[in-house]
């Protein structure tokens, strides 16, 4: 059996950079941060930042939902704010979490908060995205 | 079994795959539940339909657990008064919005149902132009060698500000008039590949 899915948009990413990057846009009340390097990672449970950028923001970090993320190599703390998060063109009323691990340096764009909000078509060996929100359902059999 | 520790999500409220509790209750009644501390909760993010238990109503469990419904013990977490009940948030997950429904019936009894709706499905959605950087990583690729250890704010190719603190660079840029400053933690370039978390 075939199926055909259908995207609003498609994006290409550099595939000589690490990882699937996208950048990203951050904002809360009049702050807005660009996030240039961020990650896709489907494996994410949740979109995670450097703390830096929360701050950057204003956010009071750890007055936020208080979460303990398991990585393979040990855990970390994050605390969970509602902000506006844009990439690939979609903007989005979501949870994001900010690590307070030191030195934590990753930004990815895991599972809710933004995998959830979107349909989302991948070749890699190509370096090209197709995205649709989640609700612009249009799938065939 | 233990039903303690079931719930506490931080993600939908409902944590726990509710089939396995249904499949594991569908044929009798665990002795350490009350009946009368019953609660339905259902996720209705998903797709099925409101389910409805009937507190103060012995309603045999086998009857209650066809749908998505998460039951908890009557225990000191759960609080049953003549006020109301009381369910502490950790059960509902923390990034749920909650709401209620009451029918009271002719018996008296009153029925209420507590809906859990995870946020993250619920996302208001804008389309928004596409953000593009690919000046500002060319600026890095070229000058990445000077700002090791810096953070530094950019708009294209211009350097904006720089510095230590992410929080006062950010500033700095914010006050050169830039709505939306790309803020980037200079580090050296790594070419092993990334392994995942």
């Amino acid at each position: 059996m075939q199926h055909t899915l259908t995207f609003a948009k498609r994006h290409s990413y550099d595939t000589v950079l690490t990882g699937i990057t996208i950048p990203v846009e951050l904002c809360i009340g009049q702050n807005r941060v660009t996030i240039p390097l961020a990650k896709l990672d489907t494996g994410a449970s949740f979109c995670i930042f450097q703390k830096e950028f929360g701050e950057a923001l204003e956010i009071d970090i750890e007055s936020g939902s208080s979460v303990r993320i398991e990585t393979a190599t040990g855990s970390f703390s994050a605390y969970g704010h509602q902000v506006i998060l844009s990439a690939l063109g979609f903007e989005f009323d979501v949870m994001v979490y900010f690590a307070t691990l030191p030195g934590f340096n990753r930004n990815v764009l895991g599972r809710l908060g933004w995998l959830h909000q979107i349909r989302l078509g991948l070749i890699d060996y190509d370096g090209t995205l197709f995205v649709s929100q989640y609700n612009d359902s249009n799938e065939t059999d | 079994m233990n039903y303690q520790g079931l719930f506490g999500s931080p993600l939908t409220g409902l944590p726990i795959d509710i089939g396995i509790v249904e499949k594991r209750n569908s044929t009798q009644t665990p002795a350490n539940i009350n009946p009368l501390g019953i609660i339905g909760l259902q996720e209705v993010g998903a797709k099925s339909k409101p389910y409805k238990a009937r507190v103060e109503s012995p309603i045999p469990l086998s009857d209650q657990l066809a749908h998505n419904v998460a039951i908890f013990p009557k225990t000191d977490r759960v609080k049953i008064t003549k006020d109301g009940v009381y369910i502490p948030q950790n059960i509902l997950g923390e990034n749920v919005e909650i709401e209620h429904q009451e029918n009271c019936y002719a018996d008296g009894s009153v029925q209420v149902t507590i809906f859990s709706y995870p946020r993250h499905r619920k996302a208001k959605v804008r389309e928004v132009k596409t953000i593009d950087c690919t000046l500002e990583l060319k600026w890095l690729d070229e000058y990445r060698d000077q700002y090791i250890g810096t953070w530094v704010a950019l708009k294209g190719s211009q350097l904006l500000s720089y510095g230590e603190n992410a929080r006062e660079v950010y500033e700095a840029a914010r006050k050169a008039g830039v709505e939306s400053p790309v803020l980037i933690q200079v580090e050296p370039k790594n070419d092993l590949p990334f392994g995942g978390w």
